[in-house]
């Protein structure tokens, strides 16, 4: 029982400069968030306008069931008409997750483009060449197209297939959606 | 299932922790000139990393995320380390007090080996699923352990030749673990 | 002890890689860009110099029992910081420094300096210990990085767009990424440590007589 009063002590001690640098960190937490975020979606902008010619974009994220892998889901708009349905797709790939943008647009059902943004942890000039790789899909329908795997890179390139698969099952299942907001 | 095995094999060999990430270097000059204390260093890692990993995994993905506290990660993190460090040290202290005597201070060292934050940290986030999470995080610290002990054993045969007094010790081990990672690299164009 | 050997101790006779052989970890991997170098460099001062006036300041209050846990959360809280205004402000560096910046926590440094003085010494004191053995890392960390940096592309960058390159024509004859990849990395280190304990040595013969 002697021993009881020490670790209430010790304990209250930890709690309270836990709560200290907690408090800390929430306050500059609130300073530097919303400039981290706001860059992010200056960055994002600049990559969806790249490679997804489209006037303006929403995020669509949070109205939509998404499957897995998929990250995030935009719009894409050209003079106020939905035209691109774009998704953020995440799959793992050798060291890491592997981001892809796909880009089908809703009049035709084709592919408009397919982007990695991300392959950070694959290997350098192996897996990481599917980074800057033209996998030519734009303009082919998504029902019959032809994806190339790089050779000597086939891990990487299947979680790229992947990512399109998972896009494409998803615009086919909530295409009816997607039309009744154009 | 393919896909965790390439997991795992990547982890353990092409990325991997020591050579190739760089993380837990201090212990690896510091332990590994006996291949008995590298190992023994070695399995208490694994079990260390492996288990705060996913403890991490969890506590992030249901706790900080849920209330938006993403940014405590890395004091909960270190915090859950240090804490698991004291209760294996508890542990093997009173199971195996021969085994306790002979890890001695490395024990209490894990806390601040960089492996074991490293791994918490790329683990403790919204890319991983429980299962790939343990995998990836097992995977590695036997990754370390094998390194770990292949060095121990390259270590004693050194020790004991013609190494100029100036280079003896870390520098020569250094650059031993320079051409293990020269090795090591090599792995990539396995799959 | 006066105030400018205090400091002056970190950067030489108790330099922190190349003396006490601390944080190995981010000295190997981050060392590819002197900026890189020199951006670790302000975190860790930042971190060192705060955590040592922290832990100095509260040395009374805490009890011996759990002091470790305390300067972990000191340490850690200080980190975060350095992260988030990092990843706000210098958005590139945090990018590169990546992993590493948090696992400033584990740098044996900064919980070593606790310990051995922080713990132990008035908080000015404690301050300018931190900052020579901050700096004394720094220094070391950017040594290391303009050799890496500029074998392996013949071009050393301080910050940035400021930059220093060779001429290209003769870059592709000597330069090879050889020296920012791992393997590097541990060959460069062990060579400038054996000849760092060589000088060493040799000083110590030269005393002797």
């Amino acid at each position: 029982m002697k021993e009881l009063p020490k670790t209430i002590k010790y304990s209250l001690l930890l709690v309270i400069l836990g709560i200290v640098a907690g408090g800390l960190l929430a306050y500059v937490n609130s300073i530097t968030a919303p400039i981290i975020a706001e860059r992010k979606d200056a960055e994002l902008k600049e990559i969806l306008e790249e490679y997804f010619e489209c006037e303006r974009f929403t995020d669509e994220t949070t109205n939509y069931e998404l499957d897995k892998g998929i990250e995030k889901i935009y719009f894409g708009y050209v003079e106020n008409n939905l035209e691109v349905v774009i998704y953020q797709t995440s799959t793992n790939g050798y060291g890491g997750p592997i981001v892809t943008l796909v880009g089908i647009n809703l009049t035709d059902d084709k592919l408009v483009n397919l982007q990695v943004a991300s392959a950070e942890n694959e290997t350098v000039g192996i897996g990481s060449k599917v980074l800057n790789h033209d996998f030519s899909v734009a303009g082919e329908n998504i029902t019959d197209y032809s994806f190339e795997i790089i050779s000597g890179a086939t891990v990487s390139s299947n979680a790229v297939k992947n990512n399109l698969i998972i896009a494409i099952k998803h615009y086919t299942e909530n295409k009816t959606l997607f039309e009744k907001v154009s | 299932m393919k896909e965790i095995l390439t997991l795992a094999f990547s982890a353990i060999l092409i990325q991997n922790v020591l050579l190739s990430r760089f993380l837990g270097t201090c212990p690896f000059m510091g332990v590994s000139n006996k291949r008995s204390s590298a190992v023994g260093m070695g399995l208490a890692v694994v079990f260390v990393i492996t288990l705060s990993s996913v403890i991490s995994w969890a506590l992030y993905n249901y706790v900080l995320v849920v209330f938006e506290m993403t940014y405590m990660k890395t004091i909960i993190f270190i915090l859950v380390i240090a804490a698991l460090v004291q209760i294996i040290e508890m542990f093997v202290k009173k199971v195996s007090p021969p085994l306790y005597r002979s890890l001695g201070i490395y024990l209490p060292l894990i806390t601040t080996n960089c492996a074991v934050l490293g791994m918490a940290t790329i683990v403790g986030s919204e890319e991983y699923t429980l299962l790939t999470a343990f995998v990836f995080s097992f995977a590695s610290a036997v990754g370390f352990l094998l390194v770990m002990y292949i060095f121990a054993t390259l270590r004693e045969r050194i020790d004991n030749g013609n190494v100029p007094k100036a280079f003896r010790g870390v520098p020569i081990a250094l650059i031993s673990a320079g051409i293990m990672a020269m090795i090591f690299a090599k792995f990539t164009g396995v799959i | 002890m006066t105030k400018l050997q205090n400091f002056t101790k970190g950067i030489l006779k108790e330099n922190p890689i190349l003396v006490s052989v601390l944080g190995l970890c981010p000295t190997l991997a981050i060392t590819k860009s002197v900026e890189n170098a020199i951006g670790m460099g302000i975190a860790i001062l930042f971190v060192l110099v705060f955590s040592n006036f922290i832990i100095s300041l509260i040395r009374n209050i805490v009890p011996n029992e759990i002091r470790i846990p305390m300067f972990i959360v000191v340490i850690a809280t200080l980190v975060t910081l350095v992260e988030m205004l990092m990843a706000a402000f210098l958005p590139a560096l945090h990018e590169s420094l990546g992993i590493f910046i948090p696992l400033i926590v584990v740098n044996c440094i900064i919980l070593g300096r606790a310990e051995a003085y922080a713990s132990k010494n008035k908080p000015l004191d404690s301050i300018i210990d931190g900052a020579g053995m901050a700096i004394g890392y720094t220094l070391v960390l950017i040594i290391i990085s303009i050799i890496r940096e500029f074998l392996a592309s013949g071009t050393i960058t301080f910050w940035g767009d400021l930059q220093l390159t060779v001429n290209p024509e003769q870059s592709a004859q000597i330069f090879t990424s050889f020296f920012v990849s791992p393997p590097g990395a541990f060959i460069i280190l062990g060579l400038l440590l054996g000849i760092v304990a060589a000088i060493r040595n040799h000083k110590k013969e030269v005393k002797k007589q």
